[in-house]
Formats: C-alpha cells, structure tokens, sequence
C-alpha cells in the first residue's frame, strides 16, 4: 500500500471535514502548519489513520519530537510501519 | 410512618406485585416482615448492608427493615466484588444481608433512630459514594391514589436498588399501584414482562426510551403516564413519545441521588421554565452558579460527607450539571464532568448527541473522548442506524454536514463508527467512557 498517497488521501478528507483547503503543490519539504491544515485538522489527520492503519506513531513514540515537514511525517508512519508489519506476521505464523 | 405502616393501611388491589416469577399479594409482605423481625431480633436497631438478586425479595427485605434497622445500606446488583467491599467498608455496617445470607461484621450499639436509607450512587468519578436518605426524602414524589392514577400499572424497568427504581417501588408500596417487574434485568425479558402485563405508567431514562421505540414492541402499549428521568430529556425524545403516545401524560424529572427529588416538568418540553429561577417552586430555590452550574436549595437536603462538601454557604448544592438560557426555557446542557476537550474548546456529549438525533437515518447516538496525541481529546460518536445501510461512507457524510449546519467545527465528530447496541449502564445511562 502506498503509505504516502494514503496520507495525502486522508489529509484531503480531513480538509472536507474541517472546512480547510490543502495547498496544490504538496512535498516533502513542505511545512504541516503550512499545508492547509491546522492543528484540529492534524489531531483529526492523525486519528484517522490510526483508524485506518491500525497504528498511531505519536502515542508510541519515547520522545515527542513532533515531525514539521510532510516528508517528516511520512517517515515516522514508514518507520512504524515495518514494525508493525513485522509484529503482525510473527502474530499470524 | 414507616413502609411496614404504610403497606399495612392500604386498601390495594389483591396483588401489589408481579414479576414474571410470580405474584405477592399485600398481606403476604406485611405477615412475611412480622416473621421476618420475630426471627431476627439481632438486626433490630442495627446499621446493615442489603445485596439481593431478586428483585421481590429485595421488596420484602425493604418493608421488614424500614423501621426495624438504624441504617438500610442498598447496595446495587451492578456492583462488582471491589466496588461492594469498599462500600461495607465505608458504611461501617455491623450486618450484611445477601440474599439469603445474614452475617455479623461488627458488634455495635443499637441505635433507635428513623430508619436511614443509604444508596450508591457514583458520583462523578465513578467510583460508588454512599448518600443518606430517610423514607420521607426519598417518597417526596409518590401520590397518594387518585381518580386518574389508581388505576396505574407501574412497571420497574430502573435497579430497585437506586434512586429512580425506589421512587417506582414507592409509589406502589405507598401510592397503593400495583407493580410489575422482571426478576432479571434483560432486556427482552423486561419487554416481555411489561406487555404480557398491560403496564400503562412506566418509568425510565431517555435512553432506554429510545431503545424500546426502536425495539418497537411497547408501541402497543396504552400508556397513560410517561416518566423519563436520570438524563437529559430533549425535544426529540419528547415528540417522539407524544406522538407515539397521544393519549398520555408525559413527565420528566429533574433529580439525583445526591439532591434528591429536585422537581418535575410536566409541558412535555426540554428544560424548565426560566421563571422557576425567581420563585422557589414548593420549597426548592434555584439559581445558576457563576461556573454555569443549575444550584439547588431543598429544605430537605439529603446527607452524606461527599454531598456536604458541595453545599455553599447560602445552602445551594451544586448540581454539577450545565445549563443555559435560551430565550424563556433553561435547558440542560451536559455534566460538568462529561465535557470533552478539544484542545481547550468544551464539548457537551449531549449535544453534539442532540444534533446528531435530529436525522432520520439515526436511531441512537453515543457521543464521547477519544484520547489524541496532538490536540488532548477528540469528539467520536457510535451510530445506530434506523435501518441497515450498505454505503456507510454516504451515511457518515450525511451526517457530517448536518452536524455543520448546527455545531462549531470541533464539536463535529472527528470519528464516527457504528454500531448495532448502544450502551446502557445499570442506572439506565447511555455509557460514555472515554477510549
């Protein structure tokens, strides 16, 4: 699954919901507080893949370094990802 | 009087109670206490305990100790082994009773006093605390037989052991109405029971209200008085019983373990009248605190140290229950304890909950927190649907942009599931505990 597309995806819904616009060009250089959404829009982005991912980075995580560009996020989901994938086929074999 | 004494003087019809397990004529229960005391000397004047499965006996134990025993501590069936022994621990009891079962904790003095009644209720932390009523206090509301109510039927669908199924009990036992109840607390089973025995008063909180209209059975019924009590009762419940109803009397009462019986709207709309804030209304004063808070001022303040704490020094308890002026009704808004916050913006479950009712596609709704890493709490809500949809998606988007038309942004649900059971807690509460 494209973890990244999956992210932009949800950020466009979150926008929907929280009357937001994302900006057109979006990398992974771009700064989150810049991209369209505030922090309720974040709070909302980060629940939501929690739901959809069944993971949440920011409660895992032991520092609370917080990502500031999309590209920052993007990794952190990535990174949780592989362990998370791997802690799910050891549950299943 | 004591209940003994008030179940001895009544004219009621042959049976006063009816369960599914069987009937229990009047005479039964007042030559069942005189057994009772004759056999148990021991309890005479002493504080104890009472936990008891079945819902008859548990009537039968109450008229044999009211006015036998110092102190009658209830003690919920919902009440799991942790939360119980820290409530006996509490209430210093010298005697448990369990259903059949009758044990000595301490050795105490006998204390001849009118009989205290000490329910459980929790409070706003959860944890159960003990409040202190006396009979007088808790059959404010009971009425004696009248033309139009002595003809009631009561059925009990609240815990016997709380509040609000005391006051159906009461009225039965004083008000002389017979009274029909299910020995187990399952929901069909209470269903059943209530039908199968043509209740026409009945008595429960919004959300089991609503959960019978969707179940569907008791539109049968010929209700003639209609109680809701123990949550908020807005607009969309109301109309939805008056016109399910038309020949009925519909009440909602205001009340609480801890304030007691604090007073009843009987127009059938949500809220009270604002001009009840300027005059005392029988003896209850109230006003609004400068925290948004409803404060209540009764001649009758029930005990307990936990309650005391909260009576300021004019007399008024707070309630810790929000409220607002809309226009020339005050209207509920939430508990004080229930606010959800998004980031330092207060939501009230309630009526994000009241919004969200207003769609027909909705047959119930669970508003509640949900923790988040980024902004502290989070406004998710559990649907019931009126009738199975395949395209969850629209549904949740149909709902979403209703909630837009009437609630702030953070107030919208930022997760909606769905689900085919709501929550009701054993008081009858929708649960809204927060994941």
């Amino acid at each position: 699954m494209d973890l990244k597309q999956t992210i932009i995806d949800m950020m466009h819904e979150v926008a929907e919901l929280t009357e937001s616009e994302i900006i057109g060009n979006l990398s992974d250089n771009t700064l989150l507080l810049e991209s369209g959404l505030d922090s309720l829009g974040f709070a909302i982005l980060v629940a939501r893949l929690e739901e959809e991912l069944n993971y949440d980075p920011f409660t895992q995580m032991e520092d609370a370094v917080y990502p500031s560009t999309l590209g920052e996020f993007h990794a952190i989901y990535e990174k949780l990802r592989k362990k998370h994938d791997s802690v799910r086929i050891r549950q299943l074999s | 009087m004591t209940l003994y004494e008030y179940v001895s003087c009544l004219n009621p019809p042959d049976t006063l109670l009816i369960s599914n397990n069987g009937n229990n004529a009047t005479e039964e229960l007042v030559s069942l206490a005189d057994v009772f005391r004759r056999n148990h000397k021991q309890l005479e004047d002493q504080s104890l305990a009472l936990s008891c499965r079945d819902n008859i006996k548990l009537i039968q134990y109450l008229v044999a100790l009211d006015g036998y025993c110092s102190r009658l501590i209830l003690l919920p069936s919902s009440l799991n082994e942790e939360e119980k022994q820290q409530l006996i621990k509490k209430s210093e009891c010298s005697f448990i009773i369990e259903d059949d079962q009758i044990d000595q904790l301490i050795m105490a003095a006998p204390m001849h006093q009118q009989t205290v009644w000490t329910l459980a209720t929790s409070g706003t932390t959860g944890t159960p605390i003990l409040i202190d009523h006396s009979l007088e206090s808790l059959s404010r509301t009971v009425k004696q037989p009248s033309q139009k109510s002595q003809d009631f039927i009561w059925g009990l669908l609240y815990d016997p052991c709380r509040f609000a199924g005391l006051q159906v009990i009461l009225q039965s036992l004083i008000g002389g109405n017979m009274l029909v109840f299910s020995s187990d607390n399952n929901f069909n089973s209470q269903v059943e029971t209530l039908l199968q025995h043509q209740v026409n008063a009945l008595s429960a909180s919004p959300s089991l209200w609503r959960k019978m209209l969707i179940d569907g059975r008791i539109r049968q019924m010929s209700l003639r008085q209609i109680t809701l009590g123990g949550e908020i009762a807005d607009d969309s419940i109301l109309n939805k019983l008056k016109s399910s109803f038309p020949d009925s009397r519909i009440i909602h009462i205001y009340a609480s373990t801890e304030a007691g019986v604090g007073f009843a709207v009987t127009d059938a709309k949500a809220g009270f009248p604002a001009n009840w804030l300027n005059k005392p209304k029988k003896d209850i004063h109230m006003k609004i605190g400068s925290n948004g808070n409803l404060l209540i001022k009764q001649s009758q303040q029930v005990g307990g140290k936990e309650v005391l704490q909260r009576i300021d020094e004019q007399g008024f308890l707070d309630t810790q229950d929000k409220v607002t002026q809309e226009r020339d009704r005050i209207l509920f808004l939430g508990r004080e304890s229930g606010c959800i916050n998004v980031g330092g913006n207060k939501v009230h479950p309630e009526e994000v909950e009241n919004v969200i009712r207003e769609l027909n596609e909705v047959a119930d709704v669970r508003v509640y927190s949900k923790k988040n890493p980024i902004i502290g709490e989070l406004v998710s809500a559990d649907i019931m649907l009126s009738e199975e949809q395949e395209d969850k998606k629209t549904v949740k988007k149909t709902i979403t942009e209703h909630c837009k038309t009437k609630l702030e942004l953070y107030k919208i649900p930022a997760l909606i599931s769905f689900t085919s059971d709501l929550q009701i807690s054993p008081a009858g509460k929708l649960t809204r505990t927060s994941s």
